[in-house]
């Protein structure tokens, strides 16, 4: 059985974000430390902290 | 999907629509979103191009992006993409070379000290043949472990910090074994060790303890019936780190 997704990322396009610097596309290697804390990140404080597997970074939103 | 996958795949989930913490962690809560894997932030670590949301990016172990596009359009994509790269991982990579690609393996899977030794092993007797590239790829795997190695460290130090002394201690205990031949981290883990032998730590280790089984309760459940648990345990371990994020679900408990 295929593992499901969250439900927020269900459910097409939710609303419009705007552009920010630092794109990204396939075959980059973004690099980026946090200032704030990551929640339940146990202590991670940057994109490097979570080499070593598969990363799934999903951009939602609450409205 | 960080349920499913577990501990196998990182997640990180970006809320872009500048919502307050209070209302993020309340959608959370209803949602039941919390307790597991996925982290949470309201940083941008980058941007992809896209408007609309939801959307992803799927980066692979060594941090390049895979993948990209809308989350609901793409997720069996994904999905199928995320099992290839964790059935690739198990097989060491061809850009490198063998007994490299066998010492990142290693560490990918979180066994720095074997990626470690493997790698000291081969700068302290470099191969006859390919030597150049053998020893170029040997220093930037050093490199790696040394970099993973102060994470993990780091990351300690944070769980000791942040109310999860409970959570440091159980991973201090690993990293003695994985640091047993790298002196440096060796000597900064038997540090941490001794601050979590002290007697502030042991009041820490006990509250975290006894607030992550609440948490995981609660988390399922967010009540009012909490509030008055959450109270308890602030009053019983005052100070700690623990107490304070007890105090802060308690404002959530409803």
């Amino acid at each position: 059985m295929k593992p499901l997704l969250p439900t927020l990322l269900v459910g097409g396009l939710l609303s419009l974000t705007p552009a920010a610097a630092g794109q990204v596309s396939a075959g980059d290697a973004p690099e980026f430390t946090f200032g704030q804390e990551v929640i339940n990140g146990m202590g991670v404080t940057s994109l490097a902290d979570l080499a070593g597997k598969p990363l799934l970074v999903d951009f939602w939103g609450t409205h | 999907m960080a349920k499913e996958y577990g501990g196998d795949l990182a997640v990180l989930l970006v809320e872009v629509q500048g919502s307050s913490d209070t209302e993020i962690t309340s959608m959370q809560l209803q949602k039941k979103w919390l307790g597991g894997y996925a982290m949470w932030t309201t940083e941008r670590p980058f941007n992809v191009g896209m408007d609309g949301i939801p959307h992803y990016a799927l980066l692979d172990p060594s941090g390049k992006v895979v993948m990209t596009g809308y989350s609901a359009r793409d997720h069996s994509r994904v999905v199928d993409k995320i099992d290839e790269m964790l059935k690739a991982a198990k097989k060491p990579s061809k850009d490198l070379s063998p007994k490299i690609a066998k010492a990142i393996s290693k560490l990918n899977d979180g066994d720095i000290g074997a990626a470690h030794a493997a790698v000291a092993k081969l700068l302290a007797n470099p191969p006859r043949t390919d030597t150049d590239r053998v020893m170029r790829e040997a220093k930037m795997a050093e490199a790696r472990i040394v970099q993973k190695a102060d994470s993990e460290i780091a990351r300690v130090r944070w769980m000791m910090d942040n109310g999860y002394a409970h959570l440091a201690k159980e991973r201090v205990a690993d990293l003695a074994g994985e640091f047993s031949k790298m002196e440096d981290h060796a000597a900064r883990c038997a540090a941490l060790k001794t601050d979590l032998a002290s007697a502030d730590m042991a009041n820490e280790i006990a509250a975290s303890a006894k607030l992550a089984k609440l948490e995981d309760k609660f988390f399922e459940d967010s009540g009012g019936k909490f509030k008055k648990s959450f109270a308890s345990l602030a009053e019983k371990f005052p100070g700690t780190q623990a107490a304070k994020r007890a105090q802060y679900w308690s404002g959530f408990a409803q």
